[in-house]
């Protein structure tokens, strides 16, 4: 038996397993804090709370998937050339307003680890809560955070601004469209990023922009805002 | 290009990030430089997307799969974090909403700025150019 959980196809099956049933129950349901990820991450802990399965024997596959993250942040690369046209023209607010909402969500961390005494790995961890999860993952280890916990930071904050991205727009008037996309992108990924595509063409291009610039600029100057920590 | 040949560009642009991050010393992650030489690779047209439409549609269609094995270390993150994890939750949901008003104002802010500055300069040309109609028809007896 020990010679199963210890192969790599175990972990493997099991990962892909768990990310369909997450699929299957996020497609009927059809609610956005219902993430495939998010229901994937339960089922797959669950099973090896309840079966006693190390999570050294899970990783012998897992990390076989997890190897593709480096890939799959590269061809992020694709969806930024398509909209860099888009740029052109408002580059300037588009720039400064990604800037100010990355700025935002790292002081909001900051400042909210210094006065709840959240402690520094912890604070260091949901820095990077507003960037794509393959860059803020990486981003977490360089600064010293625990990526596991950046990466469920990052789903909540991805899901939350999924539910919440209209309506905050409409109560902070918030009503151009390129405003909202790079709004939504900034603060909330490419979560957000699917429900920018629901509210129009504009608001989901700016969002997927917003993705890749709002991950750039954290990773360059996350470790330059520690350093006031 | 065939599965294979575009997995292996791809996957030579991330070993060069992971070089040009770990050998000459670029302070970002090497992951995050593969995806800036792909950018500059597909607007210098030395790559273009349909080269590797394969590999890059099936990783961004299926993003989410490959942050689930990292997220399972969660297991691992001790029992201080756990307790905290209901002022966690609270602490990232409001930070999003802010986060999207804030970046939301700002962009807005300044696009309103720019559109007003190009409707300024549009209206003046504008003028302008009736002005100097005027004069030559004025010119006319």
């Amino acid at each position: 038996m020990n010679a199963i959980i210890n192969s790599p196809l175990f972990g493997i099956l099991l990962t892909l397993v768990a990310f369909e049933i997450g699929v299957l129950i996020s497609q009927k349901f059809k609610y956005s804090f219902l993430n495939p990820l998010l229901i994937g991450n339960i089922l797959i802990v669950g099973f090896l709370l309840i079966t006693g399965v190390s999570l050294e024997s899970y990783n012998v596959g897992g990390d076989y998937i997890s190897v593709m993250l480096s890939p799959a942040t590269v061809v992020l690369a694709v969806p930024l050339y398509r909209q860099i046209q888009k740029l052109q023209h408002f580059w300037k607010p588009i720039l400064a307003g990604i800037f100010t909402g990355s700025l935002t969500a790292m002081a909001c961390v900051i400042v909210a680890g210094k006065l709840l005494g959240l402690g520094k790995v912890l604070t260091l961890s949901l820095l990077p809560k507003s960037v794509t999860i393959p860059m803020g993952s990486v981003i977490s280890e360089q600064i010293g955070g625990i990526p596991s916990v950046t990466i469920i930071a990052i789903t909540v904050t991805g899901i939350t601004g999924a539910v919440t991205a209209p309506a905050v727009c409409r109560f902070c008037r918030i009503k151009h469209k390129v405003a909202q996309g790079i709004a939504i992108g900034t603060a909330s990924h490419a979560l957000g990023t699917t429900k920018a595509m629901e509210m129009g063409e504009v608001q989901g291009a700016m969002s997927g922009l917003a993705i890749g610039i709002a991950g750039l600029f954290t990773a360059v100057v996350a470790p330059i805002v520690i350093e006031l920590l | 290009m065939r599965i294979p040949l575009q997995l292996a560009v791809i996957f030579a642009i991330c070993i060069a990030g992971e070089v040009l991050h770990r050998v000459v010393g670029v302070p970002l992650p090497g992951n995050i430089i593969g995806m800036v030489i792909l950018l500059i690779l597909l607007c210098t047209k030395v790559v273009k997307p349909e080269h590797i439409s394969g590999v890059s549609s099936f990783f961004l269609k299926y993003l989410a799969l490959f942050f689930l094995p990292p997220s399972i270390a969660i297991m691992t993150v001790g029992d201080d974090v756990l307790s905290k994890w209901p002022l966690l939750l609270f602490l990232c949901i409001a930070f999003t909403l802010v986060t999207i008003a804030m970046g939301g104002w700002a962009t807005q802010f300044l696009i309103r700025k720019q559109e007003y500055r190009e409707n300024m300069a549009l209206r003046a040309e504008r003028l302008a150019r009736r002005a100097a109609q005027n004069k030559t028809e004025g010119g006319k007896p």
